[in-house]
């Protein structure tokens, strides 16, 4: 480790760790931007070089041949840890790779650097926490010893209208991918209308007719199928990780209601489980 | 007046946009509603500007603020994505009515900012938002994301906790104890000495000959306790947790339970990212 100017910088035989310079800025954008499809550039402006208590410090990143490919930035936060007690923390966010550069340690690397540099202590920041996937979990517990947080929160969500729902449905019949073209065989052989009265979503009717899928924003008179319930568990059943046995539980528990034929409701499953294990592939 | 008519009038609440000022009020509201829980940021009027008026996607038409002549009773901040990110409203006898007329008014604003779907949480135990959201028709699920939370400075977040425990730590004045942090193969450990002295506390990064007891165990385990993800007796059963002398255990457990972050760890979708 050696100091570059003011910047500690980290020798890695491929690349190099340092601090944020403003002359990174616009890198560092292009990065977060192409890296998060939700984040766009007024957005890190907004984040970082408008936030009053935005450090420049507390930004790392991977350097290789004068090339970004990799950044993680730290905001200085009053986090609350108990009900009377807030301690100096930092936020960790839009952590990201160049895809060029993943599955090589980058990510670790900038990971530890932010530990080593004593950047954090030297602002007195006790704590670093971060919003994160739970199958991401393993990696920060690896690298700084996280632990995940039991949380005490429960999401409510509404659907306005189901065009967020059709989209996604009607992409099924497109042969964009392998898991795609399996359900489009298999849905050449399904033919059925299936009503959708879900919580927190305006009623549908899918219409699965020669191999296309339509939705109907009206309710068929004479469906197959008619499903109703909880909208998230209903997901976990036919394109999550439940199965069968969770469509069984789901029904007992009362989740999930169906009205229909028994051969109906397996035809269904089989067209959207076929598209949940193609998808895994694809990941 | 009949209560009836009482309890009528305290619900007519109005519903109008942010104006200018009005943050140190909502402030006060928020920091107040949550006061029980952690996990999120404390906020001041100046974070507050910056996390949710200034924040790319938000208009003061989509701050929606339920109040009275006297006094604010709620408030909402909701993004053109349908992204509720901050609610928060004052726990009476009349919150349901002042939570629904605020729900009603952020459906009407993501309607017309055309954004598909309304995302709102809250703490899981609230149930007057529990009942607001199901009586319009909302579904529940729970977060599909975590909270990862990693110690930087671990003398530092022990000093920061027993510190607001300091009544309870009287328990413990006159006590040096010792926590040895390093995992069990290793030889190379971080020494932790905590020294109580009437309403003293000290605790720092040293190594002490004679403490009163000796705690050792992994940085890992110690934040897995303190976070409540494992339990102390687990800790001592596993040979993670190891107290010396061994008579000292409940000594170790008394100050292990003041370590504990008791409080229901919850943040509005505004402190996400």
């Amino acid at each position: 480790m050696k100091h570059r100017g003011e910047a500690l910088v980290a020798q890695n035989p491929d690349y190099s760790l340092r601090f944020f310079e403003d002359k990174d800025e616009n890198e560092v954008i292009k990065l977060v931007t192409s890296t998060f499809e939700a984040v766009s550039r007024d957005q890190w402006l907004w984040k970082y070089a408008r936030n009053p208590h935005f450090d420049r410090s507390l930004v790392f990143v991977a350097e290789d041949n004068g090339r970004i490919i990799g950044c993680m930035h730290y905001l200085p936060r009053e986090l609350k840890i108990t009900g009377s007690l807030a301690i100096k923390g930092a936020l960790g966010a839009d952590f990201a790779v160049d895809p060029d550069y993943r599955q090589r340690g980058v990510g670790s690397s900038i990971l530890k650097f932010s530990r080593s540099s004593k950047a954090l202590e030297k602002k007195g920041i006790a704590v670093t926490y971060g919003f994160v996937d739970y199958n991401r979990a393993g990696f920060y517990k690896r690298n700084i010893d996280s632990v995940i947080m039991p949380l005490s929160i429960a999401v409510f969500r509404k659907f306005l209208d189901t065009s967020p729902i059709e989209k996604r449905l009607t992409s099924l019949d497109k042969p964009t991918n392998e898991g795609n073209k399996r359900v489009v065989g298999d849905l050449r052989e399904t033919n059925m209308s299936v009503v959708f009265r879900l919580k927190g979503i305006p009623i549908f009717t899918l219409n699965i007719r020669d191999g296309n899928i339509s939705v109907d924003k009206r309710e068929t008179s004479d469906p197959d199928l008619t499903i109703g319930g909880d909208p998230y568990f209903l997901e976990s059943v036919f394109v999550g990780s439940k199965g069968v046995l969770g469509l069984i539980v789901g029904m007992l528990r009362g989740k999930i209601r169906i009205r229909g034929g028994l051969r109906k409701i397996l035809d269904f499953y089989k067209v959207t489980k076929t598209n949940r294990h193609h998808s895994s592939r694809e990941d | 007046m009949p209560l009836r008519d009482l309890m009528s009038d305290q619900a007519t609440c109005r519903i109008r946009t942010y104006r200018r000022g009005d943050e140190e009020e909502l402030v006060r509201l928020f920091n107040d509603a949550h006061k029980d829980y952690a996990g999120f940021t404390l906020r001041t009027p100046e974070f507050w500007l910056w996390l949710c008026r200034n924040r790319p996607g938000v208009h003061e038409e989509g701050i929606f603020i339920a109040e009275t002549d006297d006094e604010v009773l709620g408030y909402a901040v909701v993004s053109d994505f349908g992204d509720v990110l901050e609610f928060c409203y004052k726990a009476n006898q009349t919150g349901e009515e002042n939570v629904l007329k605020l729900l009603e008014a952020i459906e009407g604003y993501v309607k017309n900012a055309g954004a598909g779907s309304i995302t709102l949480n809250a703490p899981a135990d609230d149930p007057i938002i529990r009942s607001a959201c199901s009586r319009l028709g909302y579904a529940e699920s729970s977060p599909s994301y975590a909270l990862q939370l990693s110690v930087v400075d671990l003398p530092g977040f022990i000093r920061e906790i027993l510190l607001s425990k300091l009544k309870k730590m009287r328990t413990h004045s006159g006590e040096e104890i010792l926590l040895k942090i390093g995992q069990p193969s290793t030889t190379d450990y971080d020494y932790i000495a905590l020294r109580i002295r009437n309403n003293d506390l000290w605790v720092e990064r040293k190594r002490t000959e004679n403490p009163d007891f000796t705690i050792q165990t992994d940085k890992g385990t110690l934040i897995s306790y303190i976070s409540r993800n494992s339990s102390f007796v687990r800790g001592i059963l596993t040979g993670k947790i190891k107290v010396s002398p061994f008579w000292k255990l409940s000594r170790a457990l008394t100050l292990f339970s003041l370590l504990e972050l008791d409080a229901p760890w919850y943040f509005p979708l505004g402190d996400y990212g």
